[in-house]
């Protein structure tokens, strides 16, 4: 054993790369500081496109108000590999579906978020946690 | 206690005592079913933790930092450097690849044992046929590893590496001296804990070791791949749009 190995230490996250939800830990790999932590959403809408793709699977989708003005959000979500151990397909979402994103918001005021969790139409819900 | 009239012991005494040895057997059958095999780390194992932003010191690690990599860091602790892998897709290298959040397939053959690693699609072949490190080695994202049975651990020793990767994902940076010792061994058939040392005296002003621990999972290995046409959709969709970076 080379005499130099003598410090243990354990891991530890970083603080400035954990994100917390409530109780629920989101990470992305190429981090969250877009996102403003205080600043979670809940939007109904529907399922513009759904996009099974490296390095985050992307969610689009329109928000309509109670003006009938439309809002485009995208939302960003675990990889695929990932997801599929969640419990995902890339046929989960097809376009047109009504569901309920919830996550949390960019700072900068754009309609862009990093989802937590998606309600479907029958009341299912998915996370972005492996099981 | 109150009973009723007709109450006995004695009628309770058969089915007790069936029940109490049909519950022993079954404990015995879980603790022989996970049981750890011999010498086989075989399988697909996911390390523990919620995602990969992890850093191998405690914070701050400031201490161990040669001055060279302390001027790195702003005074916030975080990385003043672009991460080459999300920048240009770079390998990730040992043993930043140990602390991802997806799961790597251990293939053991006579010869040698193969990490196959889902981030990336990347691998490390570790020969275990007695050979030594080369003299002279060319520096390489990955180096070169020798492996052997210490017990019950399967024992990683790499050197040779470059100096282009993190050791971790906070950013902490490594010279060509860097020499890493990898301890895998498994608690049970679904655990397996492994102790990573890291040792660079250009780099560090001790060497240090941590722990991470790992479960079998009844996984392939996915297609986690960093392609550049990948990222500028990202950058494109996301990335830009919420901070105006490009």
């Amino acid at each position: 054993m080379n005499p130099r190995i003598n410090i243990r230490l354990k891991f530890t996250l970083l603080a400035a790369g954990a994100l917390f939800l409530g109780s629920t830990p989101v990470f992305a790999h190429h981090g969250t500081a877009a996102y403003d932590q205080q600043k979670k959403v809940t939007l109904k809408g529907a399922v513009a496109s759904f996009e099974w793709t490296n390095p985050h699977c992307q969610i689009h989708l329109d928000v309509t108000d109670d003006k009938g003005q439309v809002t485009h959000w995208n939302f960003e979500a675990q990889p695929p590999n990932i997801l599929t151990h969640a419990g995902w397909t890339r046929n989960t979402l097809k376009p047109g579906d009504q569901i309920t994103v919830i996550g949390t918001a960019a700072k900068n005021g754009s309609s862009i978020g990093i989802i937590q969790k998606v309600v479907l139409a029958d009341g299912q819900e998915l996370t972005m946690e492996e099981k | 206690m109150i009973h009723g009239p007709h109450f006995s012991w004695k009628r309770l005494f058969v089915p007790l005592a069936a029940l109490v040895f049909c519950l022993a057997g079954q404990t015995r059958a879980k603790s022989q079913s996970s049981a750890a095999p011999a010498q086989d780390l075989s399988g697909v194992w996911l390390g523990d933790g919620a995602g990969n932003n992890r850093a191998l010191l405690l914070q701050p690690a400031m201490p161990l930092m040669q001055p060279w990599l302390k001027a790195k860091f702003n005074a916030q602790g975080v990385t003043t450097e672009p991460d080459p892998f999300l920048e240009s897709c770079d390998p990730l290298g040992v043993p930043r690849v140990l602390l991802t959040n997806t799961p790597v397939k251990i293939v053991q053959t006579p010869a040698e044992s193969v990490f196959l690693y889902e981030r990336n699609h990347d691998f490390r072949e570790v020969y275990t046929d007695g050979r030594e490190h080369p003299k002279d080695l060319d520096p390489s994202w990955w180096g070169h590893s020798i492996g052997y049975w210490d017990g019950p651990a399967f024992v990683v020793d790499t050197v040779g590496f470059n100096d282009k990767t993190w050791v971790d994902w906070s950013g902490l940076l490594h010279t060509e001296a860097l020499h890493v010792i990898e301890r895998y061994q498994r608690l049970d058939h679904d655990t397996m804990r492994l102790d990573i040392t890291v040792d660079d005296p250009k780099t560090f002003t001790q060497s240090f070791t941590a722990k991470r621990m790992f479960k079998l999972k009844p996984w392939n290995i996915g297609e986690d791949i960093c392609s550049r046409s990948d990222e500028q959709h990202f950058r494109q969709g996301i990335v830009q749009p919420a901070t105006g970076k490009k």
